[in-house]
């Protein structure tokens, strides 16, 4: 369980967030959506321990701010929007720094290698451990950092509880087949018995995939429950301030269509 | 696999290098024997007194000195690389040297007046040790200035460092704009930097300082790789940031620091050598850091040999062999692999 009571985070005199109650529970992919500048990155960074809050804020029941980095890091990865490198990086190299982050493991070598393939096939990369960080498109980077994010936290539970996967718009930058593919393997980890919280834009993959969404607004909760409760028209128009359509496909899944009123979608 | 097997190739290069480097000189001396009756493993029959003492008591710790001014001056340009997450950052830039350099300067100038009574109690120790004192000063006005909140600036610390460098350059010079002819070729001499004058005393006074910043840079490897991804993702990796920094920047200082007090301004070695080694093995700092110590030591004790040797029985200063070695090295490099750095 990841959750946050009364959670207010400021920069400088400006409220980003004020007083939210989160909750995301393992074994589901929860969802934060929201426009642009509603708070979403600033609530995920804020559960990552990122910023300085009032509130509380509890990972796996215990209070962040008496949790130290490397606790922290044994049970949740993160996955920033954009990750630059500064120095000139394999592939195999950036994947294999997930694994190490927490100090060696105890399987040794021959599992290292064995787990950055594995990572790097489960993110659609097999061939591409020799290359150049740098060298690869804006895609193909967001994938291999996810490959190393999932080294970092590759059981999705032990005996200790379940570890989370927190993930900054991740197919943003990815075609629609990848984004289906890291979206499947999110789903994924949440299935087996991990967790899984993601910023996302694209409202169909959310309706799709999420078991738990949050729509934000000005810092502020609009609604938030299973995409059938939480993804109305009414929520999802006031959350974004235009006209949106929610419809049912014959899977009983949703999707979601702008509804345009004279081209008049933005500021009515 | 590679990485390692450098490694190996490194390490012999330095014990070669340190063997010739004792029997290259003005002097012809038979250091074989000298250095097997040294360890034990000869009677030393017919050896003479003379040649002994050039091996022994002049090249064999002026070789030493060399090897750890060397590998300090790589490994803190490497760390502080890591740290900056900038390939051209060195004590140099953040001016740790220009601190160091200032305090050497001050006593060299104001030795006999101002700084008299320090001068009296230091004795011969009063340069190198001012000069380190120089280096760790600027280095925690540095930090002071950068941490916020217990939390450190990279952008702000690299941009108050060429600040603050600066501002000791103009010191040191505003002291050169009133030293004497004599003083004046002191410094000259002391900042272009020389080996000449190590000593076995003086390999024991900066050995307590120069090894164990060494080690704990050794020690920062996992933490600088995590930083290579940007200080957010390095605490989310495990990395507790603030421990790593200061250790950093403590270990940068106390071997510039102490470098330039027994060598004066040797420059080039922090930037280039860990430099080649990235493109040799790549930047996993695992394997960056010690092998930035060998090849910096390898790197100094042949400059070294150059600087010995090429006009005898004069020498010329080694800061200008490194420069005049590395200086044209790094271009052609630049030139060869255009548009590997990334700022």
């Amino acid at each position: 369980m990841v959750e946050a009571e009364g959670l207010t985070v400021q920069f400088a005199r400006r409220v980003i967030l004020r007083g939210i109650d989160f909750a995301a529970k393992a074994g589901g992919l929860t969802v934060i959506a929201g426009p642009n500048g509603s708070g979403k990155t600033t609530l995920l960074k804020a559960l990552c321990g990122d910023l300085p809050h009032s509130g509380t804020i509890r990972l796996n029941g215990r209070d962040i701010r008496g949790l130290k980095a490397h606790q922290m890091a044994d049970r949740r990865g993160v996955l920033a929007q954009e990750t630059k490198l500064s120095f000139p990086f394999t592939v195999s190299e950036v994947v294999r720094i997930g694994i190490s982050a927490l100090g060696e493991p105890s399987d040794r070598h021959v599992c290292r290698k064995r787990r950055v393939a594995e990572a790097l096939a489960a993110v659609d990369l097999e061939g591409f451990a020799g290359r150049f960080y740098q060298e690869l498109s804006g895609g193909e980077r967001q994938r291999v950092q996810l490959a190393r994010v999932l080294c970092q936290i590759w059981e999705p539970v032990d005996a200790s509880g379940p570890r989370w996967l927190f993930l900054d718009e991740p197919v943003s930058s990815l075609d629609i087949r990848h984004q289906i593919g890291v979206m499947e393997l999110a789903a994924d980890y949440a299935r087996r018995g991990g967790g899984v919280i993601a910023v996302m834009h694209d409202l169909n993959l959310t309706a799709m995939f999420a078991n738990h969404v949050v729509l934000l607004s000005r810092g502020q909760v609009v609604a938030s429950g299973p995409p059938q409760l939480a993804m109305t028209d009414a929520a999802l128009s006031e959350t974004f301030g235009c006209q949106l359509r929610v419809g049912a496909k014959p899977s009983n899944d949703l999707f979601v269509l702008p509804h345009l009123v004279t081209g008049a979608a933005i500021g009515d | 696999m590679r990485a390692r097997f450098v490694l190996l190739v490194l390490a012999a290069m330095t014990v070669v290098s340190a063997g010739a480097a004792l029997h290259v000189g003005a002097f012809d001396a038979p250091t074989l024997p000298i250095l097997m009756t040294w360890a034990g493993l000869d009677d030393g029959q017919g050896l003479r007194e003379v040649d002994r003492i050039v091996i022994l008591s002049v090249r064999l710790p002026r070789v030493i000195m060399g090897g750890m001014v060397g590998a300090a001056l790589a490994m803190s340009g490497a760390v502080m690389q890591g740290l900056f997450r900038n390939p051209l950052a060195d004590p140099g830039i953040v001016g740790v040297s220009a601190g160091a350099s200032l305090g050497a300067v001050s006593i060299i100038v104001l030795g006999g007046t101002v700084f008299a009574s320090y001068a009296g109690w230091a004795g011969s120790n009063a340069l190198p040790f001012a000069a380190f004192l120089g280096g760790l000063a600027s280095t925690y006005i540095l930090y002071s200035i950068a941490t916020r909140e217990r939390r450190t600036s990279v952008a702000t610390m690299l941009l108050a460092g060429i600040a603050l460098g600066a501002f000791a350059l103009a010191m040191t010079g505003l002291l050169i704009f009133v030293a004497d002819d004599q003083q004046l070729r002191q410094i000259s001499f002391w900042s272009l930097g020389s080996l000449a004058g190590a000593t076995w005393e003086k390999v024991f006074s900066v050995l307590p300082i120069i090894a164990p910043s060494l080690a704990a840079s050794v020690y920062l490897a996992r933490g600088l790789n995590a930083l290579a991804f940007g200080e957010a993702a390095a605490v989310h990796m495990g990395v507790s940031l603030q421990a790593v920094k200061n250790t950093a920047i403590f270990a940068i200082a106390a071997a510039t620091g102490a470098s330039v007090a027994v060598s004066g301004g040797i420059g080039f070695v922090g930037i280039i050598v860990p430099h080649v080694l990235r493109l040799l093995i790549g930047p996993d700092h695992r394997y960056l850091l010690p092998a930035s110590g060998l090849l910096g030591a390898v790197f100094l004790i042949f400059a070294d040999c150059i600087s010995r040797t090429v006009v005898p029985p004069a020498e010329l200063p080694i800061g200008i062999v490194t420069a005049a070695i590395g200086a044209p090295f790094f271009l052609w490099i630049l030139l060869r692999r255009r548009g590997i750095i990334d700022l």
